[in-house]
């Protein structure tokens, strides 16, 4: 058992380094050292003709130029100049980090993607580089300038719990009827900030410093925030974990726009002068930072800044209604509610049409009618391809789909491919309309139906670290039904985008590498790959499409902080600007008519337009109140294109007698003579530091953390400890210790140390825990158990265990871990008479191996407070080793009536949990979840040995326990021993309330989910069946006419849990569980819960078995060593406040 | 071995996870001109020795006696201390003692024993910025972190090894209070309380019987004083007093029916101390200092109690103590 705990613990924690869940031995890092800031950037050790080298040297020389930069303009809004150096970790290695970055300010710390991601939709422009890292620069410096405590230790943690009143007996406190109950709490106490400040604060500042900017996007993405009533509460903008779908965004972009409004309406920078207030003393809310620093109340200011948006946005919509608005409308099967907006829909409250229009996913978009017209590829949730004509969508005058029409829904689904693997990257058709490319995983496989499923469900072996992405071939299958199978294209890896040329021969794409995007073709099998372009200087391609003569590429070009549209000539190599803007234009195609179709920001809403290549003639086709991307201009003249709207990015649809033919003046027309000189622009690059010149070998003391802790105070077992956490690592996460010792009656001490240089992860670890206990000794004259006349005899001991363990573990895929490693333990005694010499008792060790197959994640479901729609599967195996040792008892125990010293011995484990969405009557979004747990030892252990079961608090195993942790609550925790262990747990989980958004003091509480549960099942052991007699303390066997033997599950009774008469042949509990979901000073996880559980049977078993604290001389019977005392069938009672569950 | 150690602090102190941070409070250059909190996001780490030789004890009426010839009591401590700028007004801190405790008897071997005693953590509140003048409350927990197995149940003729901790949790609360002469000078006054909660310990046994007892120790006040002068940057001189008055013990063991206790009193178990002391602090540079102190107990009541049990915080037996300590801070 102990080495199961020791690995559960290691598991909760396992880490890898640089960024990635794999440690990717084959990079170098390097570190680039400028005045303030240490730049740690990855290259790959192999040759550059591997298909995986890869280097982020440009980045890196770019980063230490925007740094210094920007440097003294956020740091001189706070008037704090940092003297330590900020570490910046570029990631690369693989995908996953793209377009994001974050930032650790008490660690002075931020890591960056050299890859610039998709943010430019909602955030406006593709300058990545300036503007996210001057963001989480901002949060560095803010965050250390408003912090009130230590950078050291930035907050504490105070806990407590209170297990098994029983032993409250033992001072007259008696209840009747018998309830046992485990109550604990678990408080962090930490310096804070909301969500608005600190992201909102970060765009602001980054814009103060002359990089980020208010642009199109923002202004849509808030103009129909506004329009739909979706802005944040004043309460809901605190928090960011529980936001989903563009919530998230939101909190970034009301904050931004709350500090713009400040700094207009009072002539300051508000929010800045908040940091300074906040580090003057801790605050218990931030409401009371933001009026010491404005000198009114954040409930006047939010309703004056709420009030000018009303007027802001509401003339802006006004204006564009005057025009007359020309948008399209959803891209459903069904006709959205809200666009018929009928009085059924209008009946419904506020959260509910929020909740029907914000669907399962914020992002659908990118369109792309096949040539033909018969088909169409979107994501949403993925990659969708259907077989649909443009007239046949309701929104382009074909028929809606009766929401309650299950057949004919069907025959949609069965028209519709569906495919989650493919990244969000406008897919090309080939002219044939036979296939299509799409940019998929490197690690693909879906051949057979095995490997569909393996590919879907995470079972596979990255043995390399890497899964770039590459270009996935489809091809429209029509056998039975409609299909589309897929295969790779070699020597495309790393792309982003790809377009099909018209002679069905080549397929041009975007690939990219060091932050930098070119253009590359290669044959339709993935042959003959070539370079068209040589950029590495930041340049980014979006939008390709091929010329009607496939004489070029027409792309969007982001280069020089500027995009415009431009031609690139296939057979000279030549790059021909189209257009000259200030404004951006996205996402060129070519369409049907041959005119070319982008959507720009010209008149400061991102509308749709066409540009005639011979007369230079430019038409806007939309007057969107929200915005446009994704244009996609169908074989029917229809036009299809990503909306902007309040609930998300939405594919909507014009028919093509509605599209506006404005003829617009349209500024910076090459083809005019309105652009610059083409190669002197083309051959701008940005000033960098040469980092491969300038950057030494990555030094893991020199690029070590600041030393970190966390001070903790707790009560467990009627006792008080104090002590520390403490945490130090190097940048790279190529090493990682950390420790923890608390100090009180009883001692804990614990050193783990991480190692990421290797393929596996490795953690080692060793830990002391010693124990101070005594109980009471029943001295029972009539030998009847608990009676009036029994005197009690205190005993005290100090208990210590010693353990050591190395792992390795190795991330095989998105939801499969391997592990193997050894660990072993010593347990030893001390009481009176043994002065400060410890008594060993036992020695422990083992080996084993672990898998964990869990294609669920945190975010899926209700997140973890009802995780639905997946499922998990953990298995280890162990070969373990147990030596009694204790002298005072001749080096050996006995255990169901056998004795015991040195032996070996086999343990399986394994547990599997559905969670299966099931919705019952006006339970919506309910989760039936089925658990089930075995295991099995192969002989007779000790009791330590065994299988242990029985209820438990959460507060021993801290917050984000996915399992619903109530196997057998009705009964004594650690009660229930033995050899086999076959238990199945059903519970129905339901929200009460969800999207509550209740602030209530420091704490905001999300929702309120009701759990209905029961167990079933038992723990076998051995046991002495014939003729028996006593050994000392022990009954064993008579030889020849007695015998110990393996209880057979069910079909004999667990005899070591059975009172006497009551043979338990397996055991039952019913139970509920009310979970509430909460966070409190804005983001730290506050989970609370209280558990009622009942368990049917009473139970018997070894010494203190109703745990009064008092042991009772009496034995259960002749035949065994059992306790005569009994646990009744009791209440219990789990509270938790701010444990989890 | 302990010259490395000394190099490698040194290193400590410069390098990656111990760089100095923009948000440390300043850090002020002489002692006397100290707050009673560390400064903000400072670090020290601190090794402390002290040791005390006794050949004497305190009767029931509290005068100094001497031990039979060839009697000699040792009591040494190693502390590792910690101790952390919280934030402006708050320090945390932990001291864990490692003891080693020495008797030479009338003719027998020494008895001895080494193992970690009673760690304390707590934390001190300083409500006002106030400068240079300063006044905090602080709170002490003592946990019962060492041994408290004697080697044999019996009297002092069964002694083979000494207890490091009581088995008793201490909360000690107090107030403090410094103020500051110029550059050159500081007082500074400490009052609190020490409440003791009764527990089970492993010392308290049955008579007659196998079980162990439980002891109420008697609760404490304490007034404490001193006077600092700075000589230089880099020297300041302290002397300084304390007194605390200890209760009245109790003992007892369970009884009959389950929830059955009756505590007994101990005699010549309260009694009042008086300690003086002296001492010299050393700070060549902000990252180190070292200190040497030096006390004797001058005024006591019996010393006898706890004497074999070698409990000094129940029985301080009477004579100079001597301590040297050397802090790190970052």
């Amino acid at each position: 058992m102990v080495g199961a705990w020791l690995l559960a613990g290691w598991m909760s924690v396992a880490q890898a380094a640089g960024g990635y869940d794999y440690n990717h031995p084959d990079v170098r890092w390097e570190t680039l050292e400028t005045e303030h800031f240490y730049i740690h950037w990855p290259e790959s050790k192999a040759e550059k003709s591997d298909p995986h080298w890869f280097t982020t040297s440009f980045t890196a020389g770019q980063l230490a130029r925007i740094a210094e930069d920007a440097y003294p303009k956020i740091c001189g809004q706070f008037n704090y100049f940092p003297s330590e150096k900020v570490h910046v970790v570029v990631y690369d290695q693989d995908n996953g980090w793209e377009g994001n970055g974050f930032a650790i300010a008490e660690y002075d710390w931020t890591g960056f993607a050299a890859r610039w991601g998709p943010v430019f939709r909602q955030r406006g422009r593709a300058e990545f580089l300036e503007d996210v890292f001057v963001h989480e620069f901002a949060h560095i410096v803010s965050l250390k300038a408003y912090l009130p405590w230590s950078e050291g230790t930035t907050g504490f943690q105070i806990g407590g719990l209170s297990e098994d009143e029983e032993w409250m007996k033992r001072w007259g406190v008696d209840p009747k009827p018998p309830v046992n109950a485990d109550i604990g709490f678990d408080l962090t106490m930490t310096a804070h900030a909301p969500f608005w400040w600190a992201e909102g604060g970060a765009e602001y500042w980054s814009e103060q410093a002359g990089t980020n900017v208010w642009g199109t996007s923002r202004e849509a993405f808030l103009r129909m925030t506004v329009h739909e009533d979706r802005v944040l509460s004043m309460e809901e903008w605190t928090t960011r974990n529980d936001k989903s779908g563009f919530s998230g965004e939101r909190g970034y972009n009301h904050g931004y726009a709350f500090a713009r409004w400040l700094h207009e309406h009072t002539g300051e920078a508000g929010v800045t002068k908040m940091a300074a207030e906040s580090a003057t003393r801790w605050h218990g809310s931030w409401d009371a930072v933001v009026e010491k620093a404005t000198g009114q109340s954040m409930a006047t200011l939010y309703g004056g800044w709420r009030k000018h948006l009303d007027a802001h946005y509401g003339a802006q919509i006004t204006a564009i209604e005057e025009k007359g608005v020309v948008a399209g409308r959803e891209l459903a099967l069904v006709e959205p509610p809200w666009e018929r907006a009928d009085a059924e829909w209008k009946a419904l409250s506020k959260k509910a049409r929020d909740e029907a229009m914000d669907g399962r996913s914020a992002y659908q978009e990118l369109s792309r009618y096949s040539p033909d017209g018969k088909m169409v590829a979107w994501f949403d949730e993925g990659l969708n391809v259907r077989q649909i004509r443009p007239s046949q969508w309701g929104a382009l005058g074909g028929g809606y789909v009766d929401a309650e029409d299950t057949d004919a829904l069907r025959k949609w689904e069965k028209r519709t491919v569906s495919e989650g693997w493919a990244s969000y990257s406008r897919v090309a058709w080939s002219p044939d309309s036979q296939q299509l490319v799409v940019v998929g995983p490197e690690d693909f496989n879906r051949k057979s139906g095995l490997s569909r499923w393996a590919m879907d469900n995470g079972i596979g072996f990255n043995a390399d670290g890497y899964n770039w992405s590459q270009l996935i071939r489809g091809k429209v299958t029509q056998e039975n039904e409609f299909g589309i199978s897929w295969e790779p294209v070699p020597n495309t890896l790393r792309a982003v985008e790809a377009a099909w040329s018209r002679d069905g021969k080549q397929i041009a794409f975007a690939r990219y590498g060091d932050g930098t995007h070119n253009l590359w073709t290669v044959d339709m099998d993935g042959g003959n790959p070539k370079q068209l372009t040589q950029f590495d200087d930041g340049t980014q391609v979006q939008g390709i499409s091929w010329a009607p003569n496939d004489s070029g590429l027409l792309v969007s070009l982001f280069h020089a902080h500027q995009q415009d549209l431009w031609f690139y000539k296939i057979d000279t190599g030549e790059f021909f600007r189209v257009t000259d803007t200030k404004y951006t234009e996205t996402d060129p195609v070519v369409g049907p008519d041959e005119l070319v179709w982008f959507s720009s920001d010209f008149d400061g809403v991102y509308n749709v337009y066409t540009y005639d290549t011979e007369t230079g003639e430019v038409v806007r086709k939309t007057n969107l109140i929200g915005g446009s991307y994704g244009v996609d201009p169908t074989p029917t003249g229809d036009l299809l294109y990503t909306s902007f709207t309040g609930h998300g990015f939405r594919i909507q649809a014009i028919k093509a007698d509605e599209l506006l033919n404005e003829v617009v003046d349209y500024p910076g027309v090459c083809s005019k003579g309105q652009c610059e000189n083409v190669d002197a622009y083309l051959a701008k690059k940005p000033d960098g530091v040469d980092a491969v010149k300038e950057s030494k070998a990555y030094s893991p003391w020199k690029g070590s953390m600041p030393l970190s802790g966390w001070p903790v105070l707790r009560s467990t077992d009627k006792n008080v400890e104090a002590g520390a956490g403490f945490y130090l690592g190097d940048f790279v996460e190529k090493h990682y210790f950390e420790g923890e010792f608390t100090l009180g009656k009883d001692k804990l001490l614990s050193l783990s140390y991480w190692n990421g240089q290797f393929w596996p992860n490795l953690n080692m670890g060793y830990m002391r825990y010693t124990y101070k206990g005594h109980y009471g000794y029943g001295e029972d004259a009539d030998g009847l158990g608990e009676t009036p006349e029994m005197t009690v005899v205190d005993l005290k001991f100090e208990q210590a265990s010693d353990d050591v363990w190395l792992y390795a573990s190795y991330v095989a895929s998105d939801a499969l871990w391997l592990g193997l490693g050894t660990d072993a333990s010593r347990y030893a005694f001390r009481d009176t008479g043994d002065g400060p010499n410890w008594v060993p008792f036992t020695l422990h060790a083992g080996v084993g191996a672990f898998l964990e197959w869990s294609p669920w994640s945190d975010y899926s479901g209700d997140q973890w407070i009802n995780p639905r729609g997946g499922r998990r599967l953990y298995m280890d195996y162990n070969h373990r080793w147990t030596h009694v040792v204790d002298g005072e008892i001749a080096g050996a125990v006995y255990d169901d009536g056998e004795r015991m010293d040195d032996y070996g011995y086999h343990q399986v484990t394994g547990s599997y949990t559905e969670y299966i969405p099931l919705t019952l009557g006006l339970w919506d979004h309910g989760t039936l979840q089925l658990d089930f747990e075995g295991g099995w030892i192969n002989r007779n252990v000790m009791g330590w040995d065994e299988f242990m079961a029985g209820g438990r608090h959460p507060y021993h195993w801290g917050n984000g326990t996915i399992g619903n942790n109530v196997q057998f609550s009705g009964y004594e925790g650690y009660s229930l021993t033995g050899e086999t262990m076959l238990m199945a747990n059903a519970g129905y989980r339901f929200p009460l309330l969800r999207n509550m958004n209740w602030m209530t003091g420091p704490v905001y509480t999300e929702s309120m989910y009701l759990q209905i549960f029961g167990t079933v099942g038992n723990l076998w052991s051995y046991r002495v069946d014939g003729d028996s007699h006593v050994e000392g303390y022990s009954v064993v066997p008579d030889a020849g006419s007695g015998r110990v033997r393996r209880e057979v599950p069910f079909k004999d009774y667990a005899s070591k849990n059975s009172p006497i008469g009551e043979p338990n042949y397996f055991l039952t509990d019913i139970g509920a569980e009310l979970r509430v979901r909460s966070f409190i000073w804005n983001d730290f996880d506050w989970d609370s819960f209280i558990r009622v559980a009942y368990g049917f049977q009473r139970t018997a078993g070894y010494g203190d078995v109703n745990a009064d604290l008092i042991q009772s001389s009496a034995a259960r019977d002749a035949a065994s060593e059992l306790s005569g005392e009994v646990e009744e069938s009791t209440l219990r009672v789990y509270l938790g406040i701010g444990t989890g569950w | 071995m302990f010259g490395g150690f000394i190099v490698w602090m040194l290193g400590m102190a410069h390098a990656g996870p111990f760089t100095h941070k923009t948000m440390q409070g300043p850090w002020p250059e002489r002692q006397v001109q100290r707050e009673l909190v560390l400064p903000k996001g400072w670090l020290e780490l601190g090794l402390a020795v002290d040791t005390k030789r006794s050949d004497q004890y305190r009767g029931s009426d509290g005068v100094i006696r001497p031990q039979p010839p060839g009697v000699d009591w040792r009591y040494s401590r190693l502390w590792l201390e910690l101790r952390q700028g919280f934030s402006n007004r708050v320090s945390l801190y932990a001291r864990i003692p490692w003891v080693m405790a020495e008797l030479q008897p009338v003719g027998g071997n020494e008895i001895q024993t080494l193992a970690m005693g009673d760690a304390h953590t707590g934390l001190v509140f300083q409500p006002w910025e106030t400068g240079p003048h300063s006044f905090a409350f602080s709170a002490d927990l003592k946990a019962p972190s060492g041994v408290e197995w004697p080697s044999a149940a019996g009297g002092p003729q069964q002694t083979g090894s000494f207890l490091t901790g009581t088995g008793i949790t201490n909360l000690g609360l107090f107030a403090h209070g410094k103020v500051v002469a110029g550059t050159w000078g500081s007082a500074s006054l400490d009052v609190g309380y020490v409440h003791k909660f009764a527990a089970i310990v492993g010392y308290v046994t049955q008579v007659d019987g196998f079980g162990n007892g439980y002891l109420n120790p008697g609760n404490e006040l304490r007034l404490g004083g001193a006077v600092s002068g700075q000589i230089g940057s880099m020297v300041a001189v302290t002397t300084g007093a304390k007194w605390w008055s200890q209760g009245e013990a109790q003992l007892g063991i369970s009884g009959p029916g389950t929830t059955s206790l009756e505590l007994s009193p101990i005699r010549h178990t309260a009694g009042d101390w008086l300690d003086g002391s002296v001492g010299v602090s050393v700070e060549p540079s902000q990252h180190w200092e070292f200190e040497f102190t030096a006390e004797q107990q001058l005024m006591g009541s019996d010393t006898r109690t706890f004497a074999h049990l070698g409990l000094e915080e129940f029985s301080p037996q009477p004579g100079w103590r001597w301590g040297l300590r050397m802090v790190s801070r970052w």
